[in-house]
């Protein structure tokens, strides 16, 4: 009895002692809460701030990359209504929204780290560590899993967006660039530009089943090492056809585009497109889908119930992106500053747009669309803005100091969301 | 017994009191040596992270303070985490991180500034923007993989890009019928050697090329003296000499609509352009079916060209370039003689839901007889298929004292009717005629089997019958090009 009270009390008195250890720890961890790149995989609760973005839908994502940031422009008042700093040395990639509109996130190329931000109020919620040099990313379209690719790691982290945590790393890839999901969302495609295949990966269990060959490079190759045995070339991107059910994978060294019949995972067709091909951007419709040749300086324009190319037109070096709006799409020449524009009807030229002063040689990125299809968001890395392009009389506004080096623009259920 | 019970209580809570603090005292005691250890080792650990912050390039960063500083509690677990957070700090910076001081960068901004002088980042009704030059901080960690590119692509646009090339063709002569013996069974084989430079300045849309070229070796015109030439490598050069192709600067203007080109020139390389049949050194070799021979143009020589170019469906040119028949013994002997005046409409279009065409019409003056001689003509190809191109041309003009009138057509192929992917095999023939004189008649095939980037090997047939010449032929060719 004795015995008893005495472990009681001894156990009164540890017990009180952890608690109030476990108390004092956390009034020193919280002045550390803002700082959340400096505490990886420590998650802070979201919604706790002020609420700076009510609809997601109705903000411009910029990533920053020299800034380090996101950035959130309101597209009606065209104003920066809020930043979120990610840490110095983060290197942010790409942005995208969940499908949901809860959060946002980035891949930190030089932290290697995910980061997980509140789509609202803009906080920090948690920074994940994840592959070497993160990149390129994808939702699942229930929102549930964020898969974050990391190229110089070949492998995509699986983040389980309830957890927050890691939940899976499918190795095995080469240097993923870009992950398709088909519109269920039990299967997702990752491009492999390292190689010539597309990877394809049950969301059910994060495990890559099947490797499709989009095209076998051709006898004559061995003659040409230094094409093919270089710097490759491979998939950047599985484009997904407006239903859902066909993807479109270009190959840059082969130069060819590989239609995959996403039923049975397999090709049915190799189209021949112009030289270097980086990705097949896919139209509004669906129709069209347009791949940027900057081997050769062309566009090939694909009619996708016929799968050939209709048109092969002259374009300009450096393209990273099309963008398709009021019936014309708009083709990124990075290192030119220009848009070339192509009349979507008749498949021919429509001019092209220069970006910034005639004497500024800028340096554009990718753009997204507005969900109405009316104006393109650019982002220029060398004057630290974004272009406001007006689809129909493309008439061009700036947004001047957006962020350090702003490298690409997201907007929630755009159809032209994506990075290079 | 409440008395006898009370005794017994307070002589329980004495004697408990007394064991609490002496366990107290005695954890007090024992916990002290540990304490200071952890404060020194939690010491060590906020050096250790304040030094990975001026590595990485965070130097303003804190490092989170010692726990004895702040009165915190000596966690393991908390100094674990920590000396795991600095164990994966540690492997990024040895895996992929070399550089990491944050960069300076001098960029172009915009700012904005009103009527005081005060400078403002964002525009307002009463300021003017104004372009300056700003020193930027980053924090784009770079690997010295990134910085050697960065560098070699520095380098490279600040210099001069040398191309070195090579084209052999090989061919043979059979006469198949006529008189005329000359040629027959004969090989013959032309050699060009070209070097290239080409400077460019991105920021003036400026660029400096010229082309040196050497060419020698018999061709099949020797013996065959047709209406038009059988090798088009011999066209507008001399042979046996080292001369100058091209050499001229070209700026764009206007919006980059406008695209000028001054100094020696070879005009067909902007007129009467072709996408099957434009390339002597790829595509047919007959001269006949490179350019239309109603152009008319003998050599190269000083000119300039301008071409209008929107991008979009349309394109204008115009062209102005002496040409001498003979450069070595000139006759022109100023800038208004031997001109060649040349414009050129383009369109391209998608007619009947085939695939890109390329529609051109020109005209052309020439006054190198003394009198404005005129001649008119029109080129066109067109994808039936993505793979299958037909072309044709049609001209008519006074060549030097001549009226003539030219014309062909073909069909070029590219896989999947091809043997490898990048290979292209045509076959064409053309006519030329001149007025009350004699005529020709040429076709040729050719398969360009694509090697490597830098090597293509080329099998070409043709087959010609000149009146002029009085016999037909059949002339088996190769053409080997090497191109770096």
């Amino acid at each position: 009895m004795r015995t008893s009270r005495r472990s009681f009390i001894a156990s009164f008195l540890v017990g009180g002692g952890a608690v109030l250890a476990a108390s004092s720890r956390a009034q020193t961890a919280m002045p550390n809460m803002p700082n959340m790149a400096k505490m990886p995989n420590m998650a802070m609760p979201p919604g706790q701030g002020t609420v700076k973005v009510p609809d997601p839908t109705k903000v411009v994502m910029i990533v920053n990359r020299d800034s380090n940031e996101l950035a959130f422009m309101d597209i009606a008042s065209r104003q920066i209504v809020g930043k979120t700093f990610l840490g110095n040395n983060a290197n942010p990639h790409m942005v995208m929204m969940s499908p949901d509109g809860r959060y946002v996130v980035t891949g930190g190329t030089r932290a290697n780290a995910a980061y997980i931000v509140d789509a609202r109020t803009l906080e920090l919620v948690k920074k994940i560590n994840v592959g070497i040099g993160p990149e390129h990313l994808s939702f699942s379209p229930d929102s549930r899993y964020y898969y974050q690719g990391n190229p110089s790691d070949d492998s995509v982290t699986v983040i389980d967006m309830q957890s927050m945590s890691v939940i899976k790393t499918i190795e095995g890839l080469a240097e993923p660039l870009n992950i398709t999901f088909i519109p269920d969302g039990t299967k997702a495609y990752v491009g492999n530009y390292g190689a010539h295949w597309v990877g394809v990966v049950d969301v059910t269990r994060h495990e890559l089943l099947k490797k499709i060959q989009v095209s076998a490079p051709p006898g004559i190759s061995r003659l040409n090492p230094t094409r093919y045995l270089g710097e490759i070339k491979g998939v950047s991107n599985a484009t997904i056809s407006a239903d859902g059910r066909y993807l479109y994978c270009a190959d840059g060294d082969l130069g060819v585009v590989g239609v995959i019949d996403t039923r049975d995972d397999r090709v049915i067709k190799v189209i021949r497109v112009g030289q270097d091909p980086w990705r097949l951007y896919m139209s509004h419709d669906g129709r069209y889908g347009i791949t940027v040749n900057n081997g050769d300086q062309t566009i090939s324009i694909i009619d996708t119930q016929r799968n050939e190319v209709a048109a092969t037109l002259e374009a300009g070096p450096d393209m990273t992106g099309v963008n398709f709006a009021a019936g014309k799409a708009f083709v990124i020449s990075s290192t030119t500053g220009f848009l070339y524009v192509y009349n979507m009807q008749t498949l021919t030229p429509a001019g092209r747009v220069k970006i910034g002063l005639p004497s500024q040689a800028l340096q554009i990125q990718t753009a997204t669309t507005d969900t109405g299809d009316q104006n393109l968001y650019l982002a220029s890395a060398t004057d630290n803005s974004v272009y406001i392009v007006n689809a129909a009389t493309e008439a061009v506004s700036r947004v001047a100091n957006v962020g350090l080096f702003p490298w690409g623009t997201h907007i929630m259920d755009s159809k032209d969301n994506y990075c290079h | 017994m409440r008395g006898a019970y009370r005794g017994t209580r307070r002589r329980r809570l004495r004697l408990l009191t007394t064991c609490a603090f002496a366990c107290v005292v005695s954890v007090a005691a024992q916990a002290q040596p540990a304490a200071d250890d952890r404060a020194v080792l939690l010491l060590r650990l906020q050096q250790l992270e304040q030094r990975l912050n001026q590595i990485e390039g965070r130097a303003g960063m804190p490092a989170t303070p010692p726990a004895a500083a702040t009165g915190a509690p000596l966690d393991t677990q908390a100094i674990l985490e920590r000396l795991d957070a600095i164990d994966q700090r540690l492997n990024n910076l040895e895996t992929n991180v070399v550089l990491s001081e944050p960069k300076t960068i001098v960029r172009e901004v915009e700012r904005y500034v009103d009527p005081a002088g005060a400078e403002f980042d964002q525009p307002a009704p009463d300021r003017r923007p104004v372009l300056t030059y700003e020193r930027q901080r980053v924090f784009r960690r770079q690997s010295i993989g990134e910085e050697i590119e960065d560098a070699l692509a520095a380098e490279g646009a600040s210099g001069v890009e040398i191309g070195v090339s090579s084209v052999t063709t090989v061919q043979g002569a059979f006469k198949t019928a006529g008189q005329n013996n000359d040629g027959d069974g004969h090989v013959f084989g032309v050699t060009q050697a070209d070097i290239t430079f080409l400077a460019q300045s991105a920021a003036l849309n400026t660029s400096f090329f010229a082309d040196v070229v050497a060419i020698g070796g018999p061709g099949p015109d020797g013996e065959i003296p047709g209406l038009t030439l059988l090798n088009s490598q011999l066209a507008r050069l001399s042979n046996n000499r080292l001369q100058m192709r091209e050499a001229w600067i070209r700026t764009e203007l206007f919006g980059q609509r406008l695209g000028l080109t001054v100094g020696q020139l070879d005009l067909t390389n902007y007129f009467d352009r072709n996408a099957v049949a434009n390339d002597e050194t790829f595509a047919f070799i007959s001269d006949a079916l490179v350019n239309s021979q109603v152009l008319g143009l003998a050599n190269n020589g000083l000119g300039i060209a301008a071409i209008w170019d929107p991008k979009r469906n349309y394109n204008f040119k115009l062209g102005v370039q002496q040409s001498e028949d003979d450069p070595n013994n000139p006759v022109a002997t100023s800038l208004s003689n031997s001109l060649f005046s040349m414009a050129e409409f383009e369109y391209i279009a998608t007619p009947f839901g085939l695939p890109e065409g390329h529609y051109r019409i020109w005209g052309r003056l020439d006054n190198s007889t003394g009198d404005d001689r005129t001649a008119w003509g029109v080129s066109i190809d067109q994808k039936v298929t993505p793979t299958v191109t037909l072309f044709g041309r049609y001209g008519d003009g006074d060549v030097g004292e001549e009226r003539v009138r030219h014309f062909s057509a073909g069909v070029g192929f590219q896989s999947p009717f091809a043997i490898n992917p990048l290979d292209a095999w045509g076959i064409g023939s053309s006519q030329t005629e001149i007025k009350n004189g004699p005529n020709q008649k040429l076709a040729e095939a050719f398969y360009n089997l694509y090697l490597t980037d830098a090597l293509r090997l080329s099998f070409m047939l043709q087959y010609v019958y000149d009146n002029s010449v009085g016999a037909t032929y059949v002339l088996p060719g190769t053409r080997f090009v090497v191109e770096f």
